[in-house]
């Protein structure tokens, strides 16, 4: 059973997004196993309205059902402040593409109140590959040494981090037990065994980034991997289940 | 029955690198040497070098992995030629890999082309289309295009379906001597199915770039694109095997 942190919703100017429906996009998970996930707006990157990219994503996706709706906020906007005090436990930033710094002082704010109510910040480290990147419209990832330091600063926020590199997950991970990443992105040799070698699985959760990526990727990287069914359960749902408590 | 044709031999790496394959019921792999050993610019003796340590790998592995010979155009003609002809007639190399030392465009590529052409072997080069970190000589999709209308009787597998995008596929569309490999960058979704829509199932091979990729991660590309299992095949075997001649 899979758990996928990394599912995105709507249009995309850049890619034509694959599934038709809902309907049909949750067929194709469920028939690779993934068996619920947390699902973000892909447009609310851009969108000036984060209100309506949540709104619309919540008519799509209830809370009640296994692939949940993360609504995105931004410290720019304050219908956080808002959306705080309601049931929602996870919380999507494209701190890149909405032009601020996890660093900055009013993220600063948004990141107590998460930790103080106990949620769980997504992090949306990159979308695609920069080297594909439209020229008008190149986005920076989010460096993972600020992240590392928003980690470090607020040690009970739980954050998990998308579409981070192979490379970046040594800066990234290193003394915040508190600070998680996704599959999606990661890649190298045998890149389970190499993850667990090299940084243990505690921190590492199933992300497949459908439907930009094809999820079977993820799956077979995970599913081929040939680490104990200790380790593939945690990444593949354990892990995200603990850090839900 | 499925052949990988895009990987590296980086010495280290290699025992993994064919256990690894095995492992994902990969059963051939073409080595394109380990080419940024000595950086974008090789002189003769480092080529001479890349391509000694894929042949050593090539006779430790001789059922499971073909050759192919690295060149820079940019060194001495008779260096390479006669390169090129050692690893063909000595061991039985199946093509040629430029990496990004010439752009395809540079007519120090000509000599290689008559020869392969004579040999009646392909040349698999690096592509990308890049925003940024581009090589300052890399290739991209339209230098390919040159490249294939001057020489039509050679076979070009273009590198990097997922570096050459869209744009790509629809630059090489009319070119029927260039194939696309699948190889590199992330798994972008509905790009496979784009590739044969407008190629056709013929012209996309299977190559996962290992070891800087993981092999899994890349053969999931094909397994989850939409297509029926005669297109596949054609990508993870038919298609090599016959520009592999086995
Ligand atoms: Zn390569």
């Amino acid at each position: 059973m899979i758990f996928d942190v990394n599912i995105s919703w709507g249009v995309w100017p850049f890619q034509p997004l694959r599934f038709a429906s809902v309907a049909k996009l949750k067929k194709s998970l469920l028939k690779n196993g993934i068996y619920g996930g947390l699902v973000r707006s892909a447009e609310a990157a851009f969108s000036p309205d984060l209100e309506h990219c949540n709104r619309k994503l919540s008519i799509n996706f209830k809370t009640d059902d296994n692939f949940i709706p993360v609504p995105t906020i931004s410290p720019r906007n304050q219908e956080w402040k808002h959306l705080l005090e309601s049931e929602i436990r996870f919380f999507a930033v494209y701190p890149s593409y909405h032009d601020y710094s996890v660093l900055s002082i009013e993220f600063a704010e948004l990141a107590k109140w998460l930790e103080n109510k106990n949620k769980v910040l997504i992090v949306v480290v990159r979308q695609e590959d920069e080297r594909g990147h439209n020229k008008l419209c190149q986005i920076p990832p989010v460096p993972v040494t600020e992240i590392n330091k928003l980690g470090r600063q607020f040690i009970n926020l739980k954050i998990i981090c998308l579409n981070c590199y192979f490379g970046e997950l040594k800066t990234l991970l290193t003394d915040v037990p508190n600070v998680n990443a996704d599959i999606a992105f990661a890649e190298t040799m045998n890149t389970i065994r190499t993850i667990e070698e090299q940084f243990g699985h505690q921190q590492i959760v199933f992300g497949s980034h459908t439907p930009f990526l094809y999820s079977k990727a993820a799956l077979m990287k995970l599913k081929n991997s040939g680490v104990s069914e200790g380790i593939f359960n945690a990444i593949a749902s354990e892990n995200i289940k603990r850090i839900l408590k | 029955m499925i052949i990988d044709i895009h990987t590296h031999n980086t010495l280290s790496e290699t025992d993994s690198l064919i256990s690894t394959a095995k492992y994902n019921n990969v059963d051939k792999i073409v080595l394109l040497g380990n080419v940024l050993r000595f950086g974008y610019y090789p002189v003769e003796e480092q080529v001479h070098e890349i391509n000694n340590d894929t042949i050593k790998t090539v006779k430790k592995y001789p059922d499971t992995c073909y050759g192919f010979c690295f060149l820079n155009p940019a060194n001495g003609v008779d260096f390479t030629l006669a390169e090129l002809e050692r690893c063909v007639n000595k061991y039985r190399f199946r093509g040629v890999k430029l990496e990004v030392s010439v752009n395809c465009r540079d007519k120090r590529l000509h000599p290689i082309m008559k020869k392969l052409s004579e040999l009646n072997l392909p040349l698999l080069h690096h592509c990308w289309y890049k925003t940024v970190n581009k090589c300052p000589d890399e290739s991209t999709p339209s230098d390919i295009v040159y490249l294939a209308r001057r020489f039509p009787t050679v076979k070009i597998i273009m590198a990097h379906l997922a570096g050459c995008g869209y744009l790509g596929v629809d630059d090489v569309a009319e070119y029927p001597n260039v194939y696309i490999d699948t190889s590199g960058g992330q798994p972008v979704a509905s790009l496979v199915e784009y590739a044969v829509k407008r190629l056709g199932a013929s012209r996309v091979v299977f190559g996962s770039d290992a070891p800087y990729r993981d092999i899994s991660c890349q053969l999931g590309r094909i397994y989850g694109a939409d297509l029926n299992e005669e297109e596949k095949e054609k990508i993870f075997y038919a298609n090599a095997k016959e520009l592999l001649k086995i």
